[in-house]
């Protein structure tokens, strides 16, 4: 088969396997995963067949071309993207077995998986945009799927605007880089962009991957299906952004990619702090994957792409094994009609209920730590060294970029070993009530849990536990080691203490019987200013309603005077109308008067003196007469 | 002979054109209005004639008078002639109402 084709069926099966699950009302939804598998299969063939790289360009509008680019880094993404999505679609054949609207369902997750491969492949920076807008429009319908529920319509319009105010960036920066260079095609680049493009292009993609200060939407899209959020909110379509920078990222102007590492990293301590202060176990998830975003955006930053895509590849295998994770808790505790089933303070104790289900988010979760044996560790690990070493060449300064990373370590740690204690460990906080549920972990939630679980472990990548490198980097390609020796050592060595300490912490907080863990069931939300603040999430979502409203009100200000205009305008329009009037009549009586006037005195004495002349031409004689008589008289007696 | 005071040569040119002014708008008579002009050039030559004591021009303008009043009188009368069989009126009025139609 040749590659043409190929592409085109591991695009379009994901989609029309959609559309099949979607027609067909009482089908068992088997349709989109086998659709879906047998794009897996085609990407895993492709991968293995592909040689070099791949691109098509053909005419879509007249002088406008367009085309995709399949190279071993974009089909070992489609695997990955394939076999997630395999994997959610399985998930979700359980999950979402008792929901009415399922055909709905399956229908935009195949347009998701569409579209996202789709971005993957497209090489022409307008097509890309074209999928880029399709996933976050699917990404849309899907966070808005329980539209019926109160909110879920405002987060997914919030999702969705806030993605958009990003996108008019990308969409600027793009047009921008069509007027100032010869070519749109990401593999025709080939010197630096300029600032302006470079920027409006970056901000488009840290919109798509969370970063600050767009980061608000992925905590709000949590409230659609939990294998929604592993699929999209974790593993594949917040990583758009990462795999569009890491695209154009070696062509960036120098001074972006030195805010885009610190934007990376302020993310990524903002995502782990704000994640420490959350309830809610799909929050938690949430603001960490704003957090590992972070990371691979720091990788961008500092030049070392290549450990991103790692990272994101690791990432989307332990994230969205623990979205589905926690999708079998919600799913079981969704039994009991009147409880927040994502509430972390009802969870507790569930180790035993759901011993697959724990063993498998205890992986995915310290792969997440970044312990050692772990993938998360290795990539996590590509990025700290990369960025240490670009600290090393940029200065003082610049090691706030790897310091923050080492310490949100710390912090991902700790908030890891809070999430595991409060939801599997610790005392049955539901108590009797938990009884009453009753637990079956199905073959549906089995497999995709431990798939994704085994994908998080070391060897799968690098016999050695301790590289920070993996045979991925024959299609990511490898990031030159730039550190010396002593640095790498140093900074692995601080990053497994920090990540022990960060563990070890949680435990003692929050093991069975501590004080906190006792009165967790009970306990409000956060009460101090800085818990307020993370708890919130910096009130991010808080300030794009204040923006939006404070734009309301400033756009109300200026109807307000439009409208005070439009009055006197008004005025001037009525009193004009008024004037002219008056000129009329004036006009009329008076000038027109006056002529009119002296018309009439003209004809009223031609017609006095017309009848003077008399038909007879005697009577003219006798008034000729008259006249000369009278002419003589004045010239001969005055 | 005795000069005559000239006054009374003029005395009678004033009435021969008075006469003949009077003749020409009070006549309804094509002929008789003819005749008005004839006498109110007669009341002119004699004034001219008058006034040939002081000027001998004078004398020369009325003979020419003389001779012109006649051609007018023939070529007037020739008309009115023609006038009258055409229209078959020699009534002013009437005339005048003709030419108006």
């Amino acid at each position: 088969m040749s590659v043409e084709v190929l592409i085109t069926l591991i695009l379009l099966l994901p989609l029309i396997g959609g559309l099949a699950d979607g027609l067909l009302i009482g089908s068992n939804r088997l349709v989109s995963s086998a659709f879906v598998t047998g794009s897996l299969l085609m990407s895993i063939y492709l991968l293995v067949s592909l040689d070099g790289a791949f691109f098509i360009k053909w005419e879509w509008l007249r002088n406008f071309q367009i085309g995709i680019f399949v190279d071993k880094t974009t089909v070992i993404l489609l695997v990955l993207v394939s076999l997630i999505s395999l994997l959610v679609h399985i998930f979700s054949m359980e999950y979402m077995r008792t929901e009415a609207g399922k055909h709905r369902y399956f229908a935009k997750l195949g347009l998701f998986t569409f579209s996202m491969m789709g971005l993957l492949v497209s090489d022409s920076l307008i097509l890309l945009f074209v999928f880029w807008e399709l996933v976050g429009f699917s990404s849309y319908l899907l966070i808005g799927f329980w539209y019926q529920k109160e909110d879920v319509p405002n987060a997914a319009r919030m999702a969705f605007m806030v993605n958009r105010v990003a996108d008019v960036a990308l969409l600027s920066g793009i047009l921008l880089l069509n007027a100032t260079s010869d070519t749109v095609f990401i593999s025709e680049l080939g010197e630096t962009l300029f600032f302006l493009p470079s920027l409006l292009i970056t901000i488009g993609a840290f919109g798509k991957s969370a970063q600050l200060p767009f980061s608000g939407w992925l905590v709000k899209a949590m409230v659609g299906p939990t294998p929604v959020s592993a699929l999209i909110h974790a593993a594949t379509m917040v990583a758009a952004g990462v795999y569009l920078l890491f695209r154009v990222g070696p062509f960036l102007d120098p001074v972006v990619l030195i805010a885009i590492a610190l934007v990376g990293a302020a993310t990524a301590l903002y995502g782990a702090l704000s994640a420490v202060a959350q309830n809610d176990i799909k929050k938690v998830l949430a603001y960490s994957t704003i957090s590992q975003l972070g990371y691979m955006v720091i990788g961008i930053g500092v030049g070392a792409g290549e450990a991103s895509l790692f990272h994101l590849w690791t990432h989307a295998f332990f994230k969205a094994g623990l979205f589905l994770g926690a999708g079998v808790i919600i799913h079981h505790l969704h039994q009991l009609p009147d409880i927040d089933s994502q509430d972390m303070r009802l969870m507790g104790g569930l180790r035993k209920k759901l011993p697959w289900t724990f063993a498998s988010f205890l992986i995915c979760a310290l792969a997440l730590a970044g312990i050692p044996f772990l993938s998360g560790f290795m990539s996590k690990e590509g990025i700290v060294l990369a960025s240490w070493a670009w600290a090393e060449q940029h200065g003082t300064w610049a090691y706030l970029v790897p310091d923050i990373a080492l310490i949100t370590v710390l912090i991902t740690a700790f908030y890891v070993g809070r999430l595991v204690l409060l939801t599997f460990l610790g005392e049955a906080r539901l108590g009797d009530l938990l009884e009453s549920v009753h637990f079956q972990e199905s073959i549906y939630f089995k497999i995709p849990v431990a798939v994704l679980a085994l994908g998080s472990i070391w060897v799968l990548y690098n016999v050695n536990p301790f590289a920070h490198h993996s045979w991925l980097d024959a299609f990511l390609g490898q990031t030159a080691t730039l550190s010396t020796s002593f640095s790498q050592s140093a900074t692995i060595i601080v990053s497994v203490l920090l990540s022990s300490a960060g563990l070890i912490l949680a435990f003692f907080l929050f093991r069975q019987g501590s004080v906190f863990s006792k009165a967790y069931r009970t306990s409000g939300n956060p009460v101090s200013l800085g818990g307020q603040i993370m708890y919130n999430g910096l009130y991010l979502t808080n300030s794009y309603g204040l923006i939006g409203k404070s734009l309301y009100t400033f756009a109300k200000g200026f109807a307000w005077i439009d409208k005070k205009i439009d009055t006197l305008l008004h005025f001037t329009a009525v009193g004009s109308v008024v004037l002219a009037k008056v000129l009329n009549i004036v006009d009329r009586l008076i000038v027109d008067g006056f002529v009119n006037l002296l018309a009439w005195l003209a004809a009223l004495f031609g017609k006095g003196t017309a009848g003077l002349h008399s038909k007879e031409a005697q009577q003219q004689i006798i008034w000729l007469l008259i006249a000369i008589v009278l002419i003589l008289t004045w010239v001969l007696f005055f | 002979m005795s000069e005559l005071d000239p006054t009374y040569y003029l005395y009678l040119s004033a009435l021969l054109f008075s006469a003949g002014l009077f003749v020409v708008v009070s006549k309804r008579n094509v002929i008789f209005v003819l005749i008005g002009i004839e006498l109110i050039l007669n009341g002119a030559n004699l004034l001219l004639a008058t006034f040939s004591r002081i000027n001998l021009n004078a004398q020369i303008f009325a003979i020419f008078s003389i001779v012109l009043t006649v051609c007018e009188v023939a070529i007037a009368l020739a008309i009115l002639l023609n006038v009258y069989r055409k229209y078959g009126t020699s009534n002013l009025d009437e005339l005048q109402e003709i030419s108006n139609e």
